[in-house]
């Protein structure tokens, strides 16, 4: 009965830890956050010859250059699971599905949660050894010692260009991921006509869902830019630590989409049902 | 120009305070080289100065102002009045030209374009004798360049401090030949400052380059700043501690 309630105690201890640790975790990278939000609209008119040119780069570096990636994703996502799901549907009688089921998976939940994971496996991590490195060799401190603001100079480029990038991959996934299951049913002679299935989805989806797909991949990409920024950034780190740090930051990051993809999903279910 | 009433230097990350009870005062159009061994607090003592760490105790005045009241805008301001050369000449952007670094914090106070930064910029490179490599991406510079490409990109900004924290570590005769020239020509009067004399602090282990062209003395030991003097003073008061420090060459 005591070695029962001791095992008890330090598992409650345990998760009160890890709790505790948690909310700390939240509450710095909500206050580097607030800085960088802060330093973000105070500073919109300064140095814009250097910082939009930073901030075309990091859109180059976020979007352009993963459209391959999410390319062969979309395919894959349209060739190999929508559209069996699509053949599933018809065997069963149950075309009238598509849709929703679509709108429901593909656009609302598989699309931004996919591109905002593909962004941050190519992208993020980079950013985080990249910032890491330069913090460790001295980058902050030659930057303020020339009086430019690290948060401006080096932090709201990689904002801007991870959040607008994560929104516009979003779309292109999902229109290549619906483009390639519609050819998938073309080739193998399913009840849809183009105009058809892509009545169904658009039938199924209601203007709000766009604002509210905007919003969450604009909250994937603007999370997951400050998680990297932070733990590249904010925090003193030796060489030694980069590595640490960059796994510390696909772990918070992958956390905090499940939680925002949670937080997002009440709305949409009040709505869908509603509908 | 600066001075320091009574500081501690901010703790290290092991929670040392690498100087305490420094009272120390430059003025204007001073060379001050401040000797030590390596590791003593001289580097410290200098972001502290370029107002990148605060003082833990006293009170530190840059150009008549007090820094820790002193915040946004007007810090940032400060800091511009301060060229700070980090030793090893600080972190530069591999990616980028020599031009394009030199150029960089011009660009941002001043909201340039490369080509609008252009003709403020060369001056500055030709002062430097970089003009020649400009155009060359940073990874094709040698190791003693890239410290003239740091000090040029401090210098873009005109300040009226220049920090140096051992700008002829590890160099060759003739490129710490080069430095002496130079910062004698700042300290006399340059062209790029209006033949303004500028004011130098330069931090150094080995104090025999520097002996001939520091106005005054300092040395970081035991956790305080001790004032040396003049040459001369170190010549006479202090002329065994200096047979000492040229003889030891503190490292």
């Amino acid at each position: 009965m005591r070695r029962g309630l001791a095992v008890f105690d330090w598992m409650t201890g345990m998760i009160g830890l890890s709790l505790l640790r948690f909310f700390r975790t939240v509450q710095r990278i909500g206050s580097f956050a607030l800085i960088t939000v802060g330093v973000g609209i105070t500073k919109i008119f300064v140095a814009r010859r250097v910082i939009f040119p930073a901030v075309q780069q990091q859109l180059a570096r976020a979007g352009v250059r993963l459209l391959p990636i999410i390319g062969f994703i979309g395919a894959a996502v349209g060739f190999m699971i929508i559209g069996p799901t699509l053949l599933l549907l018809s065997q069963v009688g149950q075309v009238g599905l598509t849709g929703d089921l679509l709108a429901m998976v593909v656009v609302r939940e598989v699309a931004p949660v996919v591109a905002a994971l593909v962004v941050l496996a190519r992208v993020g991590t980079a950013t985080v050894v990249e910032l890491g490195t330069a913090r460790a060799l001295g980058e902050v401190e030659t930057l303020e010692s020339l009086g430019i603001d690290p948060i401006h100079f080096l932090v709201v480029p990689r904002v801007v260009g991870l959040t607008v990038s994560v929104m516009a991959l979003t779309v292109y996934l999902t229109l290549i991921a619906l483009g390639c299951s519609w050819l998938f049913a073309l080739v193998t002679n399913l009840p849809y006509p183009f105009a058809v299935y892509f009545g169904y989805i658009a039938s199924a989806l209601e203007w709000y869902d766009f604002g509210l797909i905007g919003a969450k991949t604009a909250t994937f990409g603007a999370v997951s830019a400050m998680v990297v920024c932070y733990h590249g950034l904010a925090q003193p780190v030796r060489i030694e630590d980069v590595s640490a740090a960059t796994t510390r930051t696909v772990a918070q990051c992958v956390v905090a989409f499940g939680l925002i993809d949670a937080l997002f999903l009440i709305p949409n279910l009040m709505l869908w049902t509603r509908h | 120009m600066i001075q320091l009433q009574d500081a501690a230097l901010a703790p290290t990350v092991t929670g040392e305070v690498p100087l305490r009870n420094i009272s120390w005062s430059v003025q204007r159009g001073e060379w001050w080289v401040v000797t030590g061994p390596p590791s003593c607090g001289k580097s410290a003592l200098l972001q502290t100065l370029g107002v990148l760490h605060p003082v833990s105790q006293g009170e530190l005045r840059l150009f008549g102002r007090t820094i820790s009241s002193t915040m946004g805008d007007e810090l940032a301001a400060i800091r511009r009045g301060v060229g700070l050369l980090f030793e090893g000449g600080g972190h530069l952007f591999e990616h980028s030209t020599v031009f394009e670094n030199v150029a960089l914090p011009l660009r941002y106070h001043h909201d340039l374009s490369l080509d609008d930064a252009a003709e403020q910029v060369r001056p500055t490179l030709e002062a430097c004798g970089l003009e020649g490599i400009a155009g060359q991406a940073l990874r094709h510079v040698s190791r003693a360049l890239r410290r003239r490409v740091a000090l040029a990109r401090t210098l873009a900004l005109r300040p009226e401090i220049m920090l140096l924290d051992n700008p002829a570590g590890g160099l060759d005769p003739g490129q710490i030949r080069w430095w002496r020239g130079f910062l004698s020509q700042l300290h006399a009067g340059h062209p790029l400052f209006d033949q303004q004399p500028m004011t130098l602090v330069l931090a150094t282990d080995d104090l025999r380059p520097w002996l001939p062209f520091g106005q005054q003395f300092a040395m970081v030991r035991d956790q305080t700043l001790s004032q040396l003097g003049t040459r001369e003073d170190l010549r006479g008061r202090h002329a065994k501690l200096l047979a000492q420090l040229l003889a030891e060459d503190l490292r």
